[in-house]
């Protein structure tokens, strides 16, 4: 470990040892008159607007579908609001704890991540068709979401101990690169869970980007991947209709929607007809016509479209400004941190929600076959929003290791 | 790290451009499609579920308003077409079933093979598709009728026709109230509309769920159906009598009345005629002989000149049955020449201040009223201002041309009761009778044809006028009724004890003005009560003089006059503008408002007002709906009476109701004819003028409480320009109310107190209501037939002999027969100063006449007959400001001061 924690304010990442350690000496000398912790009170804020205006959509789009099911238009409000209060509590716990203390833990909450997917197998609990799930007590926890958490933080120990000389070796790469893989693998097939595969595998492929220092590897995989997708979908262009897996018949939905309007192409294309409907300013909070029953379930993954029929796209793109503003901060705090490791915890975090946010609205907007992945901070689902708030706490508190001169 | 941290960044916000732009693009070429798409599959796939909306209930539960469902039969071509063989199953049961024309409805599913939405018969009731729906239902036997089903609705219905027209209101076809109780609760009337639609589960596949509609909350009035019943029926009886009387047209303009529980506000009856029917608002049968209005709103007048009979102001009106008779003989005992005035819907134009400058001949009347007897200047006054309004016939029947230009040539002096006084006005003569101009354009009545003439503006003004609630929406100056207050106010601010006396010479010197009263000889010396009893002017301005300005109009606003009463219904007048202020009021606004005169008020506001004169003081907020209820019939929520504010005192409440008592029994009371046989009730009469002034036309009222010793309810009626020749007469009014207690009193479970003489015994026999006391004792009745026989005789026998009317007054209003008290010492006493019993009687009128004048005289009381007894020019009409410009200075039409 290049940069130990002697005196936490040595260096902020490898590169910078030198002038850290100058600044270092500077503020020691005026130490007792001037430290004072970082708090980064522009994320948040972004953090609990997110939250707090996911919770008023939820409400606005949900309040029609729980009275007709449950007779209580606040069913699912309420279990949000518990959600984002412990996770509110969550995220201020964690940014209290040193965040050195999770790169002891790390790997065995890497580990336990793996038994609870396989755990899955004999004890989960089904819902809508997919067996994802833990039901304890009536809450419902997805392993997947903890998989995340756990893949953030084994990477960013393992890039940190691996070392920048090791990492550009075939050998290291590929390393990195499993500990994303190999769970993501294990999600989509066990719990058939390709959003989620996506994103874990995504977060390790992110924080390799940023912690490697070529780009030729990464060209490369990417590109790999378009020619895989575009392979995909000629073949899906050339298989007589009717005949191919359900999951062909998505792509098709998905590149002409208007086809499949009964079937795989109804929730995008209802989806569609709220964004487009929505024009400008919207037809008000609360005024959708599309969340009474048009877009089933639309407190989860299709909250966006909602948002805009009701808030029109300035409401739309002022919540997109708000990710951009979180996840500004995200570089920011990550480009200032004390050390490596702490900064590739926010790399993770950043990772996290980006791809998240990206392919949520990519599939609303018809951009990307449709696949179930949710808003961060605003769709619906509380083991989500609880995972997603911890992780902010996790960036709070590599945060506090900042001192307001090193900014 | 720091570089490729820095690529990832803007690589991130690169993609959140992409879609930012890709949002950009969905909304800018497919926004408009889309949102036709969202508003298509509205209907197809989604199917709303209409609430009920509430129920209005009376105070017994009985249904005002209710809302039935009824269906309209839809056509879905799509499904229909699926298959051919659905064709002819589907049509041949339409045809048995709903009778309806298949040929064209095969021909439209043809057109239009993709519509699934095609209305092809509305409002159809439950029985008139329960067959069609049982094969529906019934797939098994029936498995291809397709493409036909069915929508709900509600339909608004008031089952008992125009009964409470004016309280429930009615709605419009959307479910939103208009007028009364139905836009006043609008909100707690109204539901929720439930839902029906299809959605995708996680398999895809469509399915359908229902959310049920919330029911309207039901309102349960104060009102109850049977007094409510009398009352419309007393007021469509008096309207047959005289509609189309002195010319085409209803029986008034407006007849209003409000029956209200003394002690708790709440309304038990409440009507003004004319009537609409809510379920048809829009029936335009029912403004038949209503006033018309322009397309502005305001009251048309036809293009006559109106006419006044001269010679015969009685046969005029009679022959319409006794009581017409009667009003016509002689017992015009009713204060006269109270102005009023209508202010309804920005109507009040010209009217502004109070006191004009007299003109020359307003100075000469006041030079010969100084003179000790004031009859000289009088007999003027009323024959120009008196007796009938009348239009001009053209040479027809009385009262069957309302249009018409005064002949030419037709003028003449010959007439003999002319005698050389008129000084004004063009005598001419039709046919037989002899009129004098007056110098009005006479009013014009909406008919078939003027129907048919209305464009759509002046339509939709006159639906307005026939739906407006007269009790609550339209102001007027109350006259005499509002003596009470007065009285009640000066003795509650210490200002008068109630023992006073005051000499009434007929006239009071006000400023440069002499304010006459009814009785231009003068009723003498009166104290507080007999001033009250026979409704004299000039004791009242005394009293109100006493009281002074500023206790004055501080009392007018504690009984609440200038300020709305807060009734729960829609459409009530503000009158903050047509009331006067310690400012504002001069000398003599002071003296014509203490009778009634020159401030502005609707009737619930004077019926209001009027329960605290009589209940002890305590002015309850008058209500009309007391309970809300679910659709379930559970309570949600219970209106308690609330009282106000404290107006005056218990003694001093005692005190008024003992006056009031007495000008329904007193020898010289003004409202014997309000009283019903065998009860004791109080009250207080009203005649006041229309503007302008000396235009023939009153508004009578009259407005009391029974029983007299302990009030349980108050009753107002108000008589807008009766249709008849003599206007200027309270019994327009007291023989409603007499007519609606007689029969609501029993209702009620009221007892009567007071012994029935032999001609009561036979008028309640003819009228069907047998007497109730409370110590169950039975009166023995009179057979019906024998009784009317023997009344007829005794009418013919009076009528042959000549008697008096003061002996028939004696007859109607005590009960006593001619022979039995003749009232001998009562006329003894009262002879000296009452010099109008020695006038001739006129056998052509019944009127008394004075020999120095040739005026028509009441002989009983002495008033003049259709005369605004007083010549005191433009002491205007309060209205004092529209806009809160408070100036006293605007004119009015030259018209004669009427007093009261």
């Amino acid at each position: 470990m290049p940069n130990t924690n002697v005196s936490r304010i040595n260096s902020r990442t490898g590169r910078d040892a030198v002038r850290g350690r100058r600044a270092g000496n500077r503020r020691v000398n005026r130490e007792q008159a001037e430290r004072r912790a970082f708090v980064d009170y522009t994320l948040v804020v972004a953090v609990l607007f997110l939250t707090g205006f996911g919770l008023v959509m939820i409400y606005s789009t949900s309040s029609y579908e729980a009275s007709v099911q449950f007779g209580d238009s606040s069913y699912y409000l309420r279990k949000q609001m518990l959600a984002a209060a412990l996770g509110i509590v969550a995220m201020v716990i964690v940014a209290m704890l040193p965040y050195h203390f999770w790169e002891r833990v790390a790997f065995p909450i890497y580990a336990v991540s793996y038994v609870l997917i396989f755990l899955i197998i004999p004890f989960g609990h089904e819902a809508n068709g997919a067996k994802r799930w833990f039901r304890v007590a009536g809450i419902s926890v997805q392993p997947a979401e903890i998989m995340k958490i756990a893949v953030i933080l084994f990477t960013a120990g393992l890039i940190v101990r691996l070392g920048g000389k090791r990492l550009r070796t075939g050998r290291g790469f590929a390393l990195v690169l499993l500990t994303g893989l190999i769970p993501a693998l294990l999600i989509r097939g066990i719990t058939d869970n390709m959003s989620s595969a996506v994103i874990v595998f995504g977060i390790s492929f992110l924080m390799l980007f940023v912690a490697a220092p070529d780009y030729k590897r990464f060209a490369l995989i990417v590109g790999f991947v378009a020619v895989v997708a575009l392979v995909a979908v000629l073949v899906v262009m050339n298989t007589p209709e009717g005949s191919g897996a359900w999951r062909l018949e998505r792509i098709r939905a998905w590149m002409d929607p208007a086809s499949y309007a009964s079937g795989k192409g109804f929730q995008t294309l209802q989806a569609l007809y709220a964004i487009g409907s929505g024009g400008l300013f919207g037809k008000g909070l609360g005024q959708s016509v599309q969340k009474l029953g048009f877009i089933p379930e639309a407190q989860n993954d299709m909250i966006f479209s909602i948002i805009c029929e009701e808030l029109g796209l300035v409401g739309a793109l002022a919540v997109i400004s708000m990710f951009v503003i979180m996840i500004w901060r995200f570089m920011v705090i990550a480009d200032s941190s004390s050390d490596l490791y702490g900064g590739m915890i926010v790399v993770g975090v950043m990772a996290h929600v980006s791809i998240q946010v990206i392919l949520n609205i990519a599939v609303v907007t018809n951009v990307m076959p449709n696949t179930g992945i949710s808003l961060p901070f605003i769709s619906y689902g509380g083991s989500a929003l609880v995972c997603m708030l911890m992780e902010v706490g996790l960036v709070l508190s590599v945060g506090r290791g900042i001192y307001i001169q090193d900014l | 790290m720091q570089k490729k941290l820095l690529v990832l960044f803007f690589l991130v916000l690169a993609a959140f451009v992409g879609l930012g732009v890709r949002l950009f693009v969905i909304g800018k070429t497919n926004g408009e499609a889309y949102k036709k798409q969202v508003l298509n599959q509205q209907q197809y796939d989604s199917v709303t579920i209409p609430y009920r909306r509430g129920l209005i209930l009376d105070r017994n539960d009985m249904v005002l308003a209710t809302s039935e469902k009824v269906y309209n039969v839809i056509l879905d071509s799509n499904a229909l077409l699926q298959d051919e063989k659905y064709m002819e199953p589907t049509m041949a049961a339409l045809k048995a079933d709903l009778k309806m024309d298949t040929g064209s409805i095969k021909s439209y599913a043809i057109d239009h093979p993709e519509s699934r939405y095609y209305i092809l018969a509305k409002n159809l009731t439950y029985e008139e598709i329960s067959s069609f729906r049982d094969k529906l239902n019934d797939p098994a036997t029936y498995p291809d009728i397709k493409g036909i089903w069915f929508e709900e609705q509600y339909k608004r219905q008031y089952p008992n026709g125009t009964l409470a027209s004016s309280v429930t209101g009615f709605t419009t076809s959307d479910n939103s109230g208009t007028g009364g109780i139905e836009e006043y609760y609008n909100s707690v009337l109204s539901g929720t509309n439930g839902r029906e639609y299809g959605y995708q589960n996680a398999d895809s596949n469509l399915e359908r769920t229902t959310i049920a509609a919330k029911d309207g909350y039901t309102v349960c009035s104060t009102i109850d159906s049977g007094v409510q019943t009398i009352v419309e029926e007393k007021l469509t009886e008096f309207n047959e009598e005289y509609r189309d009387k002195a010319h085409t047209g209803n029986g008034a303009e407006n007849v209003g009345c409000i029956i209200m529980e003394v002690d708790s506000g709440k309304v038990l009856a409440m009507a003004d005629y004319p009537f609409y029917d809510p379920s048809e608002p829009r029936n335009t049968e029912r403004m038949i002989g209503m006033r018309e209005v322009d397309h502005l709103g305001n009251k048309t007048d036809g293009e006559s000149e109106m006419l006044r009979r001269l010679d015969q102001p009685v046969p005029a009106d009679a022959g319409s049955g006794e009581s017409e008779k009667e009003t016509a003989s002689s017992e015009s005992s009713d204060e006269k020449g109270e102005t009023e005035t209508e202010t309804e819907s920005g109507e009040e134009g010209a009217s502004g201040g109070s006191v004009r400058e007299g003109d020359a001949s307003a100075n000469e009347n006041a030079n010969v009223s100084e003179n000790p007897d004031p009859t000289a200047g009088v007999g003027v006054a009323g024959l120009l201002n008196g007796n009938s309004a009348y239009q001009i016939p053209s040479g027809q029947p009385a009262g069957t041309v309302t249009e018409g230009v005064v002949p030419e040539g037709l003028s003449g002096t010959e007439n003999p009761l002319q005698s050389g006084v008129y000084s004004a006005g063009q005598i001419v003569k039709v046919g037989d009778a002899d009129y004098i101009t007056t110098g009005y354009i006479a009013p014009k009545y909406v008919t078939r044809e003027s129907l048919e003439m209305m464009d759509s503006e002046t339509l939709y003004q006159n639906y307005n006028a026939i739906w407006k609630n007269f009790c609550i929406s339209s102001t007027y100056e109350p006259g005499s009724v509002a003596k009470p207050f007065t009285v009640a106010s000066a003795i509650d601010c210490g200002a008068i004890n109630g023992d006073e006396a005051y000499n009434c010479e007929g006239f009071l010197e006000v400023g440069d003005y002499e304010i006459y009263c009814h009785n231009v000889y003068g009723d003498g010396i009166l104290n507080v009560s007999q001033a009250l009893e026979r409704s004299c002017n000039v004791c009242l301005m005394q009293i109100a003089f006493a009281e002074g300005a500023e206790q004055f109009t501080k009392y007018q606003d504690i009984f609440g006059f200038g300020l709305k009463t807060n009734v729960d219904l829609a459409g009530e007048a503000r009158t903050a503008g047509l009331v006067y202020s310690a400012d504002t009021i001069g000398r003599t606004e002071l003296a014509t408002n203490s009778f009634g005169q020159g401030f502005n008020v609707t009737m619930i506001q004077m019926i209001t007002g009027f329960c605290s004169l009589v209940n002890g003081g305590n002015l309850y907020q008058p209500m009309l709906a007391d309970r809300i209820a679910t659709s379930d019939g559970a309570t949600i929520e219970n209106m308690q009476p609330r009282i106000v504010k404290q107006t005056i005192s218990k003694t001093t409440s005692a005190y008024i109701r003992d006056c009031l008592y007495q000008v329904v029994f007193g020898e010289n009371g003004t409202g014997k004819t309000a009283r019903p046989y065998g009860y004791a009730i109080g009250g207080k009469t009203g005649t006041a003028e229309t503007l302008p002034r000396g235009n023939g036309e009153y508004v009578l009222s009259f407005m009391g409480y029974a029983p007299a010793d302990d009030p349980e309810i108050a009753i107002y009626v108000v008589v807008d320009r009766p249709n008849a020749y003599v206007q200027d007469d309270a019994k327009f009014a007291t023989r409603i109310v007499r007519s609606v207690l007689q029969e609501v009193l029993p209702y009620l479970g009221i007892y009567m107190t007071e012994e029935l003489t032999e001609d009561e015994k036979a008028a309640l026999a003819e009228e069907g209501i047998s007497p109730i006391y409370g110590d169950g004792r039975s009166v023995d009745m009179p057979e019906t037939e024998t009784e009317t026989a023997q009344e007829q005789e005794q009418q013919v026998q009076e009528a042959a002999s000549g008697s008096s009317a003061s002996q028939k007054k004696d007859n109607k209003s005590s009960g006593n027969t001619v022979e039995q008290t003749p009232e001998t010492p009562v006329q003894e006493e009262v002879v000296p100063d009452e010099p109008w019993k020695d006038f001739d009687i006129d056998p052509a009128t019944g009127y008394a006449v004075d020999p120095d004048t040739g005026a028509l005289v009441d002989p009983e009381t002495g008033h003049s007959v259709g005369v605004p007894t007083l010549n005191v020019e433009d002491i205007v009409p309060a209205e004092p400001q529209e806009g809160n410009s408070q100036g006293q200075e605007g004119a009015q039409e030259n018209g004669q001061e009427a007093v009261g």
